[in-house]
């Protein structure tokens, strides 16, 4: 089973409510754009009790936060982000500000003219309630904010009337975050598992599938039904760089690792040309295998 | 024995005075003479420009450009949120200025060298002012610049631009324009 990339799936975007998009060589399930679609403009209308937030929760690899910004990037949105990462601090409060500064940048951009979200990746990594959580000041300031702007998200005390922003938050455990803010009206949360037929419309655009190779991508997604979207992706392109990595000579590698970008080129075309005579089933078997024999 | 003392200093501002520094480099770096950057520092203060740029042309022609904005309404809602007082002893922040003006301005000026240009910088006033021809044109005459007046084409229509956020200030954006 050979796959080609296509590169006739370079035309433009077209979306309608149930419809996804499909841009470049890779496809949004309409169902997720869906969803996406109903949170921003409840909040961008400001529409009376629809929630603020929007919480897509799921297995890791299944392309929540890859689909989510990919999506507002198509829309022209600007993304206001803050990472897991951001959301600890030594020192205590700044990363409710942080949270704080981003809504506030966001809500300029709106009024501006220039539509706007904020993403919080991962949340549930920092901000979950684990059972060595000890609820730190940063942790309860954080929580604080969010509770304030799910419940009123037009106006900060301290600030005065602000522009509403539709956010988003990411997450693999659904049972993590604070009860009190994920509940009905204050939080939608969107569970993303996608079905059969939505990972092979995803997988088929990653892999570059034309229709005619229409079953292969189902013998493959139906061989490895519960591998998320990443182990496809990550089988596109681990075994053209492996091919390519072991037929490269020393001075090429030299080369590259002290960053001479002809040498790069060179190899990143030979990585897309090995890429294009991937044999999928062998490449995912491999894959599996090994991450069998590492385990 | 000889001893060792650690000096350490926070240089602490109003969070205006900050956004002020930042246009006072970014006109320093640019080759604009003390006498001129008065009287638009002193617009700045007062919060009537919403932004300088500075460009370079050839030709008849522009062909780079680095624009500072500030967003005079968020600089008001981070002061009310977050306090008046701003820490400019923050990492990569060099005499005042923020690593990004830093770069950008003196980007611009080190390609004015090389190509023996001379940078020239346009002005755009607040949106309050624009709205009010007379005030707008008062204010123009005040600082030497002509009202109504355009700045050249860009070589070759539209330019390719990117647009960078000064990190700790996110009031103040920097917009970079080559053609």
């Amino acid at each position: 089973m050979v796959f080609g990339r296509s590169l006739s799936q370079t035309d433009a975007p077209a979306m309608t409510a149930t419809a996804g998009w499909r841009p470049g060589s890779v496809t949004i399930p309409p169902r997720f754009v869906h969803h996406v679609n109903t949170h921003l403009l409840g909040n961008l209308l400001d529409v009376s009790d629809y929630p603020l937030i929007m919480w897509i929760v799921g297995r890791p690899g299944m392309g929540k936060t890859w689909q989510l910004r990919k999506h507002l990037e198509l829309l022209d949105f600007e993304v206001f982000s803050v990472s897991a990462a951001d959301l600890e601090s030594k020192d205590a409060g700044e990363p409710a500000k942080l949270l704080q500064r981003r809504y506030l940048e966001a809500g300029r951009s709106l009024a501006n003219g220039k539509p706007a979200s904020l993403v919080v990746d991962d949340i549930d990594t920092t901000v979950g309630e684990w059972e060595t959580h000890t609820g730190t000041v940063n942790h309860e300031g954080i929580l604080a904010f969010l509770m304030h702007i799910a419940d009123r998200p037009t106006a900060i005390e301290s600030v005065g009337s602000v522009r509403r922003v539709p956010v988003f938050f990411t997450g693999n455990d659904a049972n993590r975050l604070y009860a009190p803010l994920v509940r009905h009206g204050r939080t939608v949360k969107f569970p993303w598992n996608p079905k059969r037929d939505e990972k092979l419309d995803v997988v088929s655009s990653i892999l570059g599938a034309q229709d005619s190779q229409k079953e292969d991508v189902e013998r493959l997604v139906d061989k490895y039904p519960d591998e998320p979207i990443s182990f496809f992706s990550q089988l596109a392109v681990a075994r053209a760089v492996g091919i390519v990595s072991a037929s490269a000579s020393a001075a090429t590698f030299t080369a590259v690792l002290r960053g001479d970008e002809s040498h790069a080129a060179d190899l990143r075309q030979s990585i897309r040309s090995a890429q294009a005579g991937t044999d999928w089933l062998a490449a995912a078997a491999e894959l599996a295998t090994e991450e069998k024999s590492d385990a | 024995m000889p001893s060792t003392y650690t000096n350490t200093h926070t240089y602490t501002k109003s969070r205006t005075e900050v956004v002020r520094d930042q246009f006072e480099l970014f006109l320093r770096y640019t080759g604009m003479q003390l006498a001129d950057r008065e009287g638009l520092l002193a617009s700045i203060a007062r919060g009537d420009l919403a932004a300088i740029g500075a460009y370079l042309e050839r030709d008849g022609f522009r062909f780079m450009e680095v624009e500072l904005e500030v967003d005079w309404e968020l600089h008001a809602q981070l002061k009310r949120a977050e306090g008046d007082m701003f820490d400019t002893d923050q990492p990569g922040w060099e005499e005042k200025a923020s690593p990004e003006v830093n770069q950008y301005a003196r980007q611009i000026a080190r390609i004015a060298k090389q190509e023996g240009l001379k940078v020239r910088h346009w002005i755009r006033v607040n949106r309050d002012i624009r709205s009010d021809p007379t005030r707008h044109k008062a204010l123009c005459d005040s600082l030497g610049y002509s009202f109504g007046s355009t700045v050249p084409p860009w070589q070759g229509g539209t330019p390719k631009e990117r647009e960078i956020s000064v990190l700790d200030l996110p009031e103040t954006k920097i917009y970079e324009r080559q053609a």
